[in-house]
């Protein structure tokens, strides 16, 4: 019925809303755009975007119910075939509650003449329905397109029963854009107001207009660039946040956490109340443990446990999907929920053995940096639990899948939490794991051949966030695309390898190191140098590209966490050869980043091992990249060493 | 009112749940037989499709299946689809299970998905619907399901794959044909035992079938598959549509279909008399054409498919106006061109993406899903253009104006060799598309440099392509931005020329059907000194070298397209130095290809050549073995690294 109402809704927005624009009412056209030859924000751009203006208008329909409505506006010039490409089909997809009306786009021919996109040259058809999801698109193929011509297209979107809060307005495209307005105007409800957040970017003082809109503005922005290594884009890019709250709400940080933190607490406490089960179980879980951060460990991995989870793929029962628990206990006895029931169960417990554990508030740092968090409840999406433990906080992710006994992930390590209380806020830094804490552990035993073959046993082990890394990414892969995908990766390394034997362990039991091991057959791996062999010992580096070799860089880097590399290689030569003497690779001290290899012959048995880590994860300033390049550039080169092997001398 | 209403009725309709529904018997039957014993993630028990066509040419379809889903990765075999095309066709139901031991659920509407066939076309009619048990179902249950569809015929004609990607117990294909109907098969790609006819119905199965998986540099599945290619034929053709008995009639009614959209108007000749201004031969009139028609932005909007729309050019006219069509709007617009200075063509049909496809033994349009044009220009003395023969239209040139990087004068490398029809009313028989020579595919690569004392390198690198590989390269350049083309640059040496830095890119030009570049390089490190010698790698493209399967438990074979590479290396090395140890030399020879590499040091200068031919190859999995050990001759003779050391 929903459909039904929101439909005759959407009719009496057709008269409530009339229509922003008709065929007659495109911007003007500043006759220098049409002249321009050459891109003005970048010169290699293949189309840029003269204007891009967004209104945002918040109002209630006839029924009273909340509606949105966007009207889009976007004026480009083509400058290249790469351009005419990019614009060649123009597709609006929506959903559901979404309306698109007075779609309309025209094209300005290099000479002048216009080009209107005819109505019945409008498509639209339904891209996906399944169960309550469908998604449709308006789609139009843009007419005689060429470089030199301007497109402009616009159109308007209903969003119903909905407000435009807790959004981020976009103000980069991937195409450079000389200036983008949004137009805003919020519904007059008592009791709220909405607020705005500007990130990277200097945007001028939004100017309020007679008509009621506030306008954001930005002029010449480049076009979004995507690097190894970027923070999130978020961080990066220019965006404007926007939401409504409370007209109360001091604009106070501290005022904001406290009744942040105190709603949280609210919310939870009703939730995470102990049984008799509860209790049981907690105190099952904690006995014989003394220390806090056992007991942590102890409880959220018999949390995890007991509740099959509903909401994940790793989910292996259907049971429990069908009823959404009200609290811990009731997830307890269904033996099912989702990610904040193993939460509420926690807290529950880790209550009922006498811990202080409370709901922390965070972000993840794939999102946002703590730099960029304001006060307001969007800027805290992500719910773990917070365990005082003397002085400091344990925090623990009970609801981590992928692993056993709660450790938090990388991505809201170094944030910034704020912990739930009913009197007092208070917040703390989520700590991050040390490079000793996720290690790559490589360890080979190979055999050299005459031919300059190599062969033998590979295992590789995956340790902490890199373990947590690989089960995120292959959990719900079948075990052939797994072992497929490890194949393409080593034979791209080492071309004409063959892999035997490959396993890959222990991604259903986070307790366990993932791991990959497999026998290989490398043809090929050392050079021939008439009678002698070139070989290169770091054999899991060998093939594997520099990171970092463009010249210049655009964006800060950002490292996701302290990691450190193990790798240890024993080769056994040919019969008969033996390895000419040679100095081996250096330690490379970066400070951050630290790199220790070693080399020795015993007899026939080479002998390689080779430790890196990268001790400070986060931020790094641009001006850092130079000094961070060289240090990878150093370590490929010394990964790239070679020994020359030759056969001894008969005696 | 009227409207909102229907629409409302509509609404709640859609809304009802499908009734649950007990598993079918023949599901129980096949469930009671079990599966077998085969090693696989997951195992089909029961595949069957059984048509039904009616007098009035309509065609009712009803798919069986069951799969016992045995590995957590395999639950996307739990799904059943059916492709319709509404207007034309419908799904009349769809129901499914999940069955573990005696315990059976019901899928309700949530499992259902109803969604575009494909997605990247402004507009296209098909639509796929699927029932699926993949985010319910858990290892040791098997989905059951059957979906019904009916529509009615464009052609008398249809196949059916008769192999799958799992392993199956039955794959079972049923027609059943009005009384006085009859039909002819073929079987394309292996073996299915003949059908067993009963009346008017006729049964083919396979049993124990073995599942085909994904392997990498495996050839197309439609040309792995084995599939029976069916045509029907009733009493009264004025009834039932699209009957072919012969290359002709298939001809003939593409013809009919899709010749008034080459027709002429004024602005058409206009824009052509443009185009071809100053052009004085045939050839170059129809190259300037050609290049013209190449850059119209293609666009893909497909109506009416039930009713022969995929078939039916946009008018020449209509495409000119819009700027932009598909392949065979793009083909009428040239047509449209051509004829407007004199020079004749026809529309050719293809299939795109398998060379092999088309088969000479199936007279259907339903084998093609690509447009190109054929030419009518005299055989030239002065250009080498692969030509064919038509008996009405005489010396043809091929062309397609869909691929915007392969100049006119050739074809795309997967359309060359493919059975293709000249869509003429002449027309009897297919044709063969011509072939370029196997060494057209060529990278010339000439990399003339220094080597300092420190090792460093600093060089120069040319690189000229011929033929597909011009294309590629055409391809990468046309596409990319200036900084991503770069990247990929560096990246392709860097695999010769570790920490390789590329400072300077000189493109010679658009407009020849070569494509050169120029690359100004630095290396750091590039020669590697160890105690009193010094080690210089070779800086081949070795990319070209083909990466080929693991032998073992291979199941398919392997597709090797055809390649050839000229590497000239000429670098000078430090002083006093000498080549320690005969330089090396090298020739191998084999049905997979032909390699040479000679290097000498001749006045402090190392000069290395490298030659390697790779032809057009289908390799059967028992040869992968082989070839795989010839190629590693190659990369390890590539992979020879020349010591120098002070002169004695």
């Amino acid at each position: 019925m929903t459909s039904i109402r929101s439909y005759l809704a959407a009719l009496s927005l057709l008269a409530l809303f009339a229509p922003s624009a008709s065929a007659t009412d495109w911007k003007p056209l500043d006759p220098a755009h049409l002249a321009l030859k050459q891109p003005k924000i970048d010169p290699t751009a293949p189309a840029e975007a003269l204007l891009w203006e967004v209104r945002v208008a918040d109002d209630l329909d006839g029924n009273r119910m909340p509606v949105t409505v966007y009207d889009h506006y976007l004026r480009a010039k083509i400058f290249s075939d790469r351009g005419r490409e990019a614009f060649a089909t123009i597709d609006i997809p929506f959903e559901r509650n979404v309306r698109i009306l007075e779609l309309d786009a025209r094209t300005i021919r290099p000479d002048g003449t216009i080009v209107e996109l005819k109505r019945a040259d409008i498509y639209e058809r339904t891209l996906l329905k399944a169960g309550d999801v469908r998604v449709k698109v308006k789609s139009f193929a843009v007419p005689a397109l060429e470089p030199g011509a301007i497109i402009e297209y616009k159109w308007r979107e209903l969003h119903l029963d909905m407000l435009s809060t807790n959004l981020r307005l976009a103000f980069s495209r991937d195409i450079p854009v000389h200036e983008v307005r949004y137009l805003l105007k919020p519904i007059d409800v008592d009791g709220y107001r909405m607020v705005a957040f500007p990130f990277n970017g200097n945007f001028p003082p939004p100017v309020k207009q007679a008509d009621g809109f506030t306008v954001l503005a930005l002029s010449d922005v480049p076009a979004q660039v995507s690097e190894e290594y970027a923070p999130p884009a978020l961080e990066y890019r220019p965006w404007v946040f926007i939401g409504y709250e409370p007209t109360g709400r001091s604009e106070d940080g501290r005022e904001f956490e406290r009744i942040f933190t105190r709603e949280v607490a609210d919310d939870y406490s009703r939730r995470s109340r102990a049984t008799s089960a509860i209790r049981t179980l907690a105190q099952s879980a904690v006995a014989g443990l003394s220390s806090d951060a056992e007991k942590v460990a102890a409880l959220a991995a018999a949390a995890r446990g007991k509740l099959s989870r509903t909401d994940t793929d790793t989910s292996t029962t259907a049971a429990g999907k069908a009823k959404a628990p009200k609290n811990a206990g009731e997830a307890l006895t269904l033996g099912a929920g989702t990610g904040d029931d193993v939460l509420t169960l926690f807290l529950a417990m880790a209550g009922a053995v006498g811990l202080d554990a409370r709901p922390a508030a965070t972000i993840s740092r794939n999102v946002l940096l703590p730099r960029s968090i304001r006060p307001h409840p969007a800027f805290f999406p992500e719910r773990i639990a917070a365990v005082r433990s003397g002085t400091t906080w344990i925090f623990v992710d009970p609801a981590n899948e992928h692993s056993a006994t709660g450790e938090v992930s990388w991505d809201l390590e170094l944030q910034r939490a704020l912990i739930a209380d009913a009197r007092q806020p208070t917040a703390a830094d989520i700590p991050a794991s040390p490079a000793t804490y996720s290690i790559k552990k490589r360890v080979g035993t190979f055999r050299l051949l005459e031919d300059g073959t190599l062969e033998g046993e590979a295992r590789l082990e995956y340790l902490g966030h890199w373990g947590q890394l690989l089960r995120e990414q292959e959990d719900h892969e079948a075990p052939a695309d797994r072992e497929k995908s490890l194949r393409e990766l080593m034979t791209r390394r080492w071309p004409g390898a063959e892999l035997s034997d490959v396993r890959i362990e222990n991604i259903p039991d986070p307790s366990k190191p993932y791991v990959n091991s497999f026998t290989v057959r490398i043809p090929g791996f050392a050079q021939r140098a008439g009678t002698r062999l070139i070989l290169q010992p770091a054999v899991f580096q060998k093939g594997v590209e520099q990171t970092f070799t463009a010249a210049q860089r655009t964006t800060q880097l950002h490292f996701p966490f302290a990691f450190s590399e193990h790798d240890e290689v024993t080769i056994t030569l040919p019969e008969g050869y033996a390895m000419q003497e040679g100095a081996g690779p250096k330690s490379i001290d970066a400070g951050a980043g630290l790199y220790t290899p070693s080399l020795s012959v015993s007899g026939s048995t080479l002998t390689y091992g080779r430790k890196m880590s990268l001790n400070a994860p986060g931020l790094y300033a641009v001006t850092l990249y130079g000094p961070l390049r060289s240090f990878y550039e150093s370590v490929h080169k010394a990964d790239g060493h070679t020994v020359i092997v030759s056969r001894t001398p008969a005696r | 009112m009227k409207r909102v209403l229907a629409f409302a009725v509509l609404l709640v309709a859609a809304a009802l749940p499908t009734a649950a529904a007990p598993l079918p018997a023949w599901a129980r039957d096949v469930l009671a037989a079990g599966g077998g014993s085969a090693d696989a993630p997951a195992l089909i028990l029961l595949d069957q499709v059984d048509v039904t066509v009616t007098p009035d040419g309509r065609m009712r379809t009803m798919r069986r299946y069951a799969v016992q889903v045995r590995e957590r990765g395999a639950t996307g075999a739990a799904m059943l689809r059916a492709v319709y095309i509404p207007g034309s066709g419908s799904v009349r139901q769809q129901r499914g299970w999940i069955v573990r031991e005696t315990s059976v659920r019901d899928l309700n509407d949530d499992a259902i998905v109803d969604a575009a066939l494909v997605n990247n076309d402004v507009y296209n009619d098909v639509r796929v619907r699927a029932i699926s048990g993949a985010g319910q179902i858990v290892v040791g249950e098997t989905f059951v399901a059957e979906l019904e569809t009916d529509e009615a015929l464009l052609f008398s004609q249809f196949d059916w794959d008769m192999q799958a990607e799992w392993p199956a117990v039955t794959l079972r294909r049923v027609l059943t044909l009005p009384p006085g109907w009859r039909m002819t098969s073929q079987v394309f790609n292996g073996e299915v035992p003949e059908p067993r006819t009963q009346a008017n119905t006729h049964v083919w199965e396979r049993t124990s079938v073995e599942g085909i998986p994904d392997e990498p540099s495996m050839p197309p599945y439609s040309d792995v598959v084995p599939r029976v290619a069916i045509s029907m034929f009733g009493p009264d053709a004025t009834r039932v549509p699209g009957q072919f008995s012969s290359w002709q009639d298939v001809a003939r009614w593409l013809h009919a279909l899709s010749d008034a959209a080459s027709a002429g108007t004024p602005a058409l000749a206009a824009r052509a008399a443009e185009i071809v201004k100053g052009a004085q031969s045939p050839y170059d009139k129809a190259a300037a054409i050609a290049r013209y028609v190449q850059r119209i932005q293609y666009i893909s909007i497909q109506t009416g498919i039930g009713r022969g729309g995929g078939y039916q050019p946009r008018k020449a006219s209509l495409v000119l106006e819009r700027g932009y069509g598909d392949c065979k709007d793009k083909a009428a617009l040239m047509r449209a061109m051509l004829a407007a200075v004199g020079i004749p063509s026809a529309l050719v049909t293809l299939y795109s993406g398998d060379r092999s496809y088309v088969r000479d033994a199936w007279t259907s349009p339903q084998q093609f899903n690509h447009a190109i044009i054929a030419i009518g220009l005299p055989a030239s003395t002065e250009r080498s253009l692969p030509v064919a023969h038509h008996p009405a239209l005489g010396s043809l040139v091929f062309f397609d104006p869909t691929d915007e990087f392969t100049p006119f004068g050739e074809l795309p490398l997967t359309e060359q060799g493919s059975l293709a029809l000249i869509v003429h009313p002449e027309t009897s028989a297919l044709t063969p598309l011509p072939s370029a020579p196997q060494d057209t595919h060529k990278t010339d690569r000439t990399v003339t440099g220094v080597i300092l004392d420190s090792g460093n390198l600093t060089a120069t690198v040319h690189e000229r392509y011929t033929g597909h590989m011009a294309t590629i390269a055409r391809a990468r350049r046309g596409s990319l931005s200036p900084d991503d083309y770069q990247e990929v640059l560096a990246s392709r040496l860097g695999a010769a020329i570790p920490r390789v830095k590329v400072s300077g890119i000189t493109v010679p030009g658009d407009a020849a059907a070569d494509e050169e570049l120029s690359l100004a390089v630095e290396a750091p490190g590039f020669a590697q000194k160890a105690g009193a010698l010094v080690l210089v790698p070779l800086p081949f493209d070795t990319a070209i070298v083909p990466q080929l399967p693991a032998a073992a438990n291979r199941k398919t074979g392997v597709s090797l397209e055809p390649r050839a590479a000229v590497d000239s290396v000429t670098l000078r090395v430090p002083a006093g130095l000498d080549v320690d140890g005969p330089p090396p030399s090298v020739r191998l020879e084999s049905p997979f290809g032909r390699y040479q590499l000679d290097v000498v040091l001749r006045d402090g200068t190392l000069q290395a050549t490298r030659r390697l031919e790779i032809p057009l190859q289908r390799l059967a999995p028992a040869q992968l073995a082989e070839a795989r050990a010839f190629f590693e001759k190659i990369r390890r003779a590539d992979g020879d690294v020349v010591v120098l050391a002070a002169k004695r």
